[in-house]
């Protein structure tokens, strides 16, 4: 077993790491020349407070909730990306860093000059203790490693009430004011969330870029070869955790404010699959996806919260999280070629459809006889790049075909 | 002393249920290679299935056998339905469980809404039964729950190590392909494995609710610890399973009476205590 095979050998990705970041414009914004495009989304970010209605809602709940729950979610597509380990543990390090900042000042008065520091630091510490263990592991097992750590973290959160309150969380914190604009202000809020999840963003876009991050992709696609060249893969696999626990946990400090504090609620088994689920949504082979991802994430949960969509937000939110994972494996990033691909099979099917009707009983090609799921979909999907091969389950097909009837 | 051995007996009974759990877990991964992370909603599935029999016909056995059918029959559709296109693909199969997962509990807490249940055992294994040891007197019902596991994993043991079937499960671990290669039907096989192991989850969760309740919150708990008793005992492994479930389920309930607040911690450190020798669990074998 090398790798998890979610995040799939992608040739892009062993290109020039220009190349791709490229392409990674080109398919959000359908091929237009860049700078005019860029200029465009920073202002209509920057703009984007002042302009929309019910600032409350859409500033508050929709945008600086999706930019947070955005960072951590980049922190673990960084990790995917670069290292091929899908982790499900970055909620440890947003809770350590929340829960640090918390107790520190809220009981013991420190100034959140030190506080904030002291949790973003504690928890990339607590981050390169458990990748001691965790990068020994790969795939599956390191999933379910990192899964029972966020989760041994949760109950420890429950059991030293002394000190974390239990079930009651901390709460009712005063918001610091720096240069003297309140946090309390939403707009403030929301620059400030903004600046963070840009740093962030682009921090991660860096060290991709780095010869440490070139050394990360390479390790991922052959760690045999480059323990051969002399890398230590061990140590680059525990820094690539450590820093990837870094920004998570600066999302935690964020969070905690965004809050006003921080509940075992904030950081229990279902934020853990929110953060996997942000990443898969908004497609795992980008950074970008991160942030696609929570906004749809968070749009999609607030609409179900308030009765616009007619499901209960959980159940909607594992619904579209096994559609996404079963037929549009690209993510939101990824959604305009793969639904031109399920069109041309859709429209293959029918004409053969059409073909079989008028034609008598050949057989149309790309179609199975019966409901049968060849096993070629499933070697085919695992072995050829989601950049070309597209979507391979053949349910374009079937759809036609049952519409049809 | 009382204490030391009342608190081991409660680690016992945890540990009776985190094996029932585990080596449904344990089954199917090193079958199919499949971490199945709905595993621990199964559980909270069979609780309420057997529940819901016990208000409806009165008995308790009949509670059990459903629970047991019950959650089966789900766990073989989960997988024919779901997981099979995709069941080369080791993470996304794991990553559709845990979407399947959330669903499941959170149309359990729909149906059974947020208040604890739990399913009450037949008189004859209610009540408390002296142990003859420092006069201790404890739960008949927790003393069954020891014995069904024990039993379970006899039977488990002797089903794969001495039938037919067995045969066919240990060839199945070892090289899936060339067991289809010799014209045993895989399919069959793997929809057996799936519901064997998914019962079993079932049957815990019954047992399971008559010692403890069930409250939404009770599947990531037996998700997580059976989750913790896979990696400390080796995946794929039933005795490993077994072993991993005691040691979890007695340094768990000591943590829990003498250091509560940090009881999560000390069982983290026995998982890396254990990783940090034998990265592929006590009775595992390097992937």
């Amino acid at each position: 077993m090398t790798g998890p095979d979610l995040v799939a050998r992608d040739p892009r990705r062993n290109s020039p790491p220009d190349a791709d970041s490229r392409r990674g414009w080109r398919r959000i914004f359908e091929g237009s020349k860049g700078a005019g495009i860029i200029a465009a989304a920073v202002l209509l970010l920057v703009a984007f407070p002042f302009v929309v209605p019910q600032p409350q809602f859409w500033v508050v709940s929709i945008a600086i909730r999706s930019l947070w729950l955005g960072v951590v979610a980049l922190s673990l597509i960084w990790l995917a990306r670069n290292t091929g380990m899908l982790s499900l543990g970055q909620m440890t390090f947003f809770a350590v860093a929340g829960y640090t900042v918390g107790v520190l000042t809220t009981q013991n008065d420190v100034p959140y000059v030190v506080s904030i520091p002291a949790g973003i630091l504690l928890a990339t510490a607590v981050g390169a203790v458990v990748a001691l263990i965790a990068v020994r592991t790969q795939g599956v097992y390191f999933l379910m490693l990192t899964l029972a750590v966020s989760q041994l973290l949760y109950f420890l959160v429950l059991n030293a009430a002394t000190l974390t309150r239990g079930y009651q969380g901390i709460s009712n914190i005063t918001r610091p004011e720096p240069f003297g604009l309140s946090l309390d202000n939403r707009n403030v809020f929301y620059f400030l969330a903004l600046a963070i999840a840009a740093g962030a963003f682009a921090l991660c876009w860096y060290v991709s870029r780095t010869p440490f991050g070139l050394a990360l992709r390479g390790i991922r696609d052959s760690p045999e070869r480059m323990r051969a060249l002399g890398y230590n893969v061990y140590l680059y696999r525990m820094l690539a955790f450590t820093f990837a626990a870094f920004i998570a946990a600066v999302s935690g400090a964020l969070a905690f404010f965004y809050h006003g504090g921080i509940t075992p609620g904030a950081i229990d088994l279902l934020r853990s699959i929110d953060v996997l689920i942000v990443s898969v949504l908004g497609g795992i082979n980008s950074l970008w996806g991160a942030f696609a991802g929570a906004l749809g994430l968070t749009m999609l949960q607030n609409f179900a919260q308030a009765g616009w969509i007619p499901m209960r937000r959980v159940t909607l939110t594992g619904v579209v999280f096994v559609v996404v994972l079963l037929f549009f494996r690209g993510g939101i990033v990824d959604l305009p070629r793969q639904l031109r691909e399920y069109g041309r099979t859709g429209r293959r099917a029918w004409n053969g459809w059409r073909g079989r009707d008028l034609g008598g009983d050949r057989p149309a090609s790309g179609r199975d006889g019966d409901g049968t799921r060849p096993e070629r979909v499933a070697v085919g999907s695992k072995l050829s790049p989601p950049g070309r091969s597209g979507p391979q389950i053949d349910d374009g097909t079937r759809s036609t075909r049952t519409g049809e009837r | 002393m009382d204490q030391i051995l009342t608190i081991g007996l409660n680690g016992l009974t945890v540990a009776s249920l985190y094996f029932l759990v585990a080596s449904g877990l344990t089954l199917i991964f090193g079958m199919m290679r499949i971490v199945n992370l709905a595993h621990g909603a199964f559980y909270l599935l069979g609780g309420y299935v057997a529940f819901s029999v016990l208000q409806g016909t009165e008995s308790w056995s009949l509670g059990l056998l459903a629970a047991l059918a019950a959650v089966g029959a789900v766990g073989v559709v989960m997988h024919q339905v779901l997981l099979r296109a995709i069941e080369h693909e080791d993470m996304r199969v794991a990553l559709v469980t845990i979407g399947v997962s959330l669903i499941l509990a959170d149309q359990l807490l729909v149906y059974y809404g947020g208040v604890a249940h739990s399913v009450v055992p037949p008189d004859f294994l209610s009540g408390g039964m002296e142990l003859g040891v420092a006069g201790i007197v404890y739960p008949r019902y927790r003393i069954f729950v020891l014995g069904l596991a024990i039993l379970v994993g006899i039977a488990l043991w002797l089903f794969i190590s001495r039938t037919r079937f067995g045969m066919i499960i240990r060839a199945g671990v070892d090289d899936r392909d060339m067991v289809s290669a010799t014209g045993i039907n895989v399919r069959v096989v793997f929809a057996a494995v799936f519901f064997i192991g998914s019962a079993l989850a079932g049957l815990a969760g019954a047992v399971g609710a008559g010692a403890f309740s069930l409250a939404p919150g009770t599947d990531v708990e037996y998700l997580l610890y059976s989750l913790i008793v896979v990696i400390v005992g080796g995946m794929g492994s039933i005795p490993g399973a077994a072993i991993g479930a005691l040691l979890v389920g007695l340094v768990s309930q000591f943590a829990l009476g003498y250091t509560p607040a940090v009881a999560s911690i000390v069982t983290f450190a026995l998982m890396i205590g254990v990783l940090a020798v034998r990265p592929q669990g006590l009775l595992g074998r390097t992937a």
